[in-house]
């Protein structure tokens, strides 16, 4: 077991929110086996709210003659919108609560759509990704250790981190910290 | 990979793939984690001034709140 070299996560607790998932809105109808947002009794089996009697195969609300096989109800030339070009679209925007007309809607620096990507929250200024150079405490070399055991001040470390920066657990020493240590696959 | 020491790619790789936003760093032998503990525990919480709260996996939410320094939201 002592050659199974460990993981060590080190969590500053300030940059520990999640993103905020979407959420699901408009419920289906009770009675609505075909989520259109109406009763079955409209023989709507294309799902796109209007009967079938307009040939609308690809359920897009209005015949096929667009050729709009993505069923957006327009021609397939276009992307999913996305008015301020951060990564996210306007759809996104919506349902993160972001501002869709500001690349980065918290403004601390980090573009709403990347923030998403790499798990931080876009509209927490305090929560970005991690990309090194964590700030160091001033407090740091005013700590000094007495001990390993639980209400003891820990020894410091220096291990080598994914941007190969050090960190020290001292430098950390204006917040709370947690470790989690894991098995590297 | 077991023996093996991730290297920076490594690490890289493994934050990236976990939606890590924090320093993950590796620690070869266990030569960190055993110096604050003994029988390999997966998670030790410190507070403000590097003090050690807890030691195992049983740190809480509401532990974590706790050891948050008042300026913190």
């Amino acid at each position: 077991m002592r050659s199974l070299p460990t993981l060590l996560v080190v969590a500053g607790l300030l940059a520990c929110g999640e993103p905020k998932e979407p959420e699901d809105t408009a419920p289906p109808v009770e009675g609505d086996t075909d989520t259109d947002s109406d009763t079955d009794a409209d023989s709507d089996t294309d799902a796109d709210s209007d009967a079938d009697a307009d040939a609308d195969a690809d359920a897009d609300a209005d015949a096929d003659a667009d050729s709009d096989t993505d069923a957006d109800s327009d021609a397939d030339t276009d992307v999913e919108p996305d008015s301020d070009g951060d990564g996210l679209s306007d759809t996104d925007e919506a349902a993160y609560g972001t501002d869709p007309s500001d690349p980065d809607s918290d403004g601390d620096g980090w573009e709403d759509g990347h923030e998403v990507e790499h798990n931080a929250d876009p509209l927490d200024p305090a929560d970005h990704p991690y990309t090194g150079g964590w700030p160091m405490g001033a407090c740091r070399h005013s700590v000094v250790a007495t001990g390993t055991a639980v209400g003891d001040i820990a020894p410091d470390f220096a291990l080598q981190d994914q941007h190969g920066e050090t960190v020290h657990l001292h430098d950390f020493c204006d917040r709370a910290v947690l470790m989690i240590f894991g098995a590297f696959p | 990979m077991v023996g093996d020491t991730p290297d920076q790619a490594d690490l890289a790789f493994v934050a990236s793939n976990n939606g890590l936003t924090v320093p993950t760093v590796a620690d070869p032998d266990w030569a960190t984690l055993e110096l604050y503990a003994e029988g390999h525990p997966n998670r030790i919480l410190f507070g403000p001034g590097a003090e050690i709260l807890q030691i195992d996996g049983s740190v809480t939410d509401a532990v974590i709140q706790a050891a948050l320094p008042k300026s913190y939201p």
